[in-house]
């Protein structure tokens, strides 16, 4: 029988599930997308019945068991590792001491030194061996992992065959590769029946089989009499955002989905608790929360996700949620340019699974105009810094994306440079300020669907670009320019003009300072740029006219010589 | 809109021609500041009084002279936005000396 392809719903909380499946499989199997898309395609019913229940049982007692080790490991060798710190710290002091100290001192001190360096020695012999049990730790799951894959295929092909037995004849087979499993309940189900007691391995096989088979006689069976309850209608037993039959007892007002009407909206074949049981594992955890980026396409959401695994690893938990996900997501626009796919995404984010601490979804889409912005490597480069605006930093990429305006930005990371001789980037402020300019003019365009609307973001970049170079070389003039002017003394006039949004007050400052200028054809320069860019140009003229105020507060050794003229 | 952008192409290049080489370094100046300051105040017959009087005395000979009163007549008088939009394009004009 041939599979249908994993495909999302559009349910981010099913979707959320089938990704999880992904990311078990691939833990466990080392399967990727593809290679389980096409194993599914290929064998759908061994992946979802033999393979699948094999990976649930390894992930939630070997793996799970491995991560508490090493967890616990680690919190070990942190406190050690402070006490060794301080011991280090005193050995500094005492040898500190011992240069300076009389001699009568020095075997009172040597003997202390002595003393400390030998505790040194034995917090770090302690913490190596700490390390090589990680390390065992690590040898020991994958020798695991590698075991189960090695089996996995003829033991799901026998199990599978073995079915109308209750795998009476595979049992032996089954106990020498899952028997020594402890299962450790995971966070996101309660008094789940495979947990609560502790059920044997093989037997937590049979429910799982039976439970993605739907055959309630079966489980319950296993259950002795016992019938089937969420196994039929899945309810916070087995996920706390779903329905609990205790705490609503109104809940026929909203009668919950039953496990087969939920098997009718996912990818044909797919066993609905496939999707229940791997929730949990679509998350990954970053101090404070556990987050999933969630966009309704499989492909993109499981690459964008697994970039945000590689991120949080190599981050070593000091970066912020904020620039953990925005990064993962970037990375992923300028890979595959897959501008289209990204208008619609969530960052989906919860404190504590078990009492459904939500802490938010957050609507995170990036317009296709802002998409294709990013996706040019020069802009996101200069704009994917910090630059001081007086009382903190700010990340420009980070405020671009939440899309705000980046004007306010600007003008006061200017003013503070204005204002206490501070550094001023040009770069960034020129792009940043461009790219403003050509959102603005896109917001107040009155026509829709004409040519321009579907060129726009094909065109963006490079009218943002083109701004840039007119705002650089302007710049670059007025800078020569400074001096004649004597530009410093305009600079605040003409930024309370800009701030009262008065480009009468600040054409006539300018012009008349112009007037004393001896370079006619510098004025000339800026004259035209002027006439085009402030005078006739409604929308954005605030952005362009900054620029010249940064040309006048001088600068601009990060623009390098990009100053070409742009006329249009 | 993108006539009224056009226009402005217009005036500023027609002063420029009629006004941009009219007399010395300092009557130019002179002139400019006069005109900024009549912007500044808001001050439509007062900018159009000067400009008048400086077309005046340097249009001889000067077809442009008539193609720029013309093209200011039909934006004269106009709202404190456009007028400050007309009174730059004829200032810009004039202090590009002619060359555009």
């Amino acid at each position: 029988m041939g599979g249908e392809e994993l495909r999302f719903t559009g349910n981010w909380f099913i979707d959320a599930g089938i990704l999880g499946f992904v990311n078990l499989m691939e833990e466990v199997y080392g399967w990727d997308l593809n290679e389980l898309q096409r194993r599914i395609k290929e064998e759908p019913e061994k992946v979802y019945y033999g393979y699948f229940p094999l990976a649930y049982l390894f992930h939630h007692s070997v793996y799970h068991k491995y991560i508490k080790n090493v967890q616990d490991l680690k919190s070990q060798i942190s406190d050690i590792g402070k006490k060794l710190r301080d011991v280090e710290n005193s050995l500094k002091t005492l040898n500190d001491e011992l240069s300076k100290s009389p001699r009568k001192m020095e075997k009172k001190l040597r003997k202390q030194i002595e003393k400390s360096e030998k505790k040194a020695n034995e917090l770090r012999t302690k913490v190596e061996e700490l390390s090589k049990k990680i390390d065992q730790e690590r040898h020991f799951l994958e020798k695991e992992q590698k075991n189960l894959q090695e089996v996995s295929k003829d033991l799901v092909e026998e199990l599978l065959n073995d079915e109308e037995n209750n795998f009476e004849n595979a049992q032996e087979r089954l106990f020498q590769t899952i028997g020594h499993y402890e299962l450790q309940i995971p966070k996101d189900h309660r008094n789940f029946f495979l947990y609560n007691p502790k059920k044997k391995p093989i037997m937590a096989f049979q429910y799982l089989y039976w439970l993605l088979k739907m055959n309630y006689d079966r489980l319950k069976e296993i259950k002795k009499g016992k019938l089937p309850t969420y196994e039929k209608i899945p309810d916070s037993t087995i996920n706390p955002f779903l329905y609990s039959p205790v705490e609503f007892p109104n809940v026929s007002y909203t009668k919950p989905l039953t496990v087969e009407q939920i098997t009718k909206m996912l990818p044909a074949g797919m066993p609905a608790y496939a999707i229940f049981l791997s929730f949990f594992n679509a998350f990954q955890w970053i101090p404070g929360s556990y987050v999933m980026i969630y966009t309704p396409e499989l492909q993109s959401c499981y690459a964008i996700n697994k970039r945000l695994k590689v991120h949080i690893q190599s981050s070593n938990g000091k970066a912020m949620l904020f620039r953990l996900t925005w990064s993962a997501i970037i990375d992923e626009i300028v890979e595959t340019k897959a501008r289209f796919s990204l208008e619609n995404l969530y960052i989906i984010e919860f404190e504590n699974i078990e009492n459904q601490k939500l802490k938010g979804v957050e609507y995170v889409g990036i317009p296709k105009l802002h998409a294709s912005i990013i996706l040019d490597n020069e802009i996101r480069d200069a704009i994917n810094t910090s630059i001081p605006t007086g009382d903190s930093n700010v990340w420009l990429l980070g405020e671009f994306i939440k899309q705000k305006t980046l004007y306010p930005l600007i003008s006061k990371h200017v003013w503070n440079a204005v204002k206490d001789n501070g550094f001023l980037n040009w770069k960034a402020s020129f792009y940043a300020l461009a790219i403003d300019a050509k959102l603005r003019k896109e917001g107040t365009s009155r026509t829709l669907f004409d040519k321009a609307f579907f060129d726009r973001p094909k065109r963006a970049a490079v009218e943002a670009k083109d701004f840039y170079r007119d705002m650089v070389h302007v710049a670059a003039v007025l800078k020569e320019l400074s001096q004649e002017i004597n530009g410093k003394n305009i600079i605040h006039p003409l930024f309370s003009a800009l701030r009262r949004h008065n480009r009468n007050a600040f054409v006539n400052i300018l012009l008349k300072a112009l007037l004393q200028a001896k370079s006619k054809d510098k004025v000339a320069t800026v004259n035209n740029y002027l006439f085009r860019r402030v005078l006739n140009n409604d929308e954005s003229w605030e952005d362009f006219a900054l620029v010249l105020i940064i040309g006048l507060a001088g600068g601009g050794g990060d623009v390098g010589s990009e100053g070409k003229v742009v006329e249009d | 809109m993108s006539v009224q952008r056009e226009k402005l192409w217009k005036i500023k290049k027609l002063s420029g021609e009629v006004l941009g080489k009219a007399g010395s370094n300092n009557y130019q100046q002179k002139l400019v500041f006069d005109l900024l300051n009549a912007v500044k105040a808001n001050d439509q017959n007062e900018f159009l009084w000067i400009l008048l009087r400086a077309i005046n005395a340097h249009s001889k000979d000067n077809p442009n002279a008539k193609k720029l009163a013309s093209a200011l007549m039909e934006v004269f008088p106009s709202s404190e936005a456009e007028f400050e939009k007309v009174a730059y394009s004829v200032i810009l004009g004039i202090m590009a000396g002619g060359g555009g």
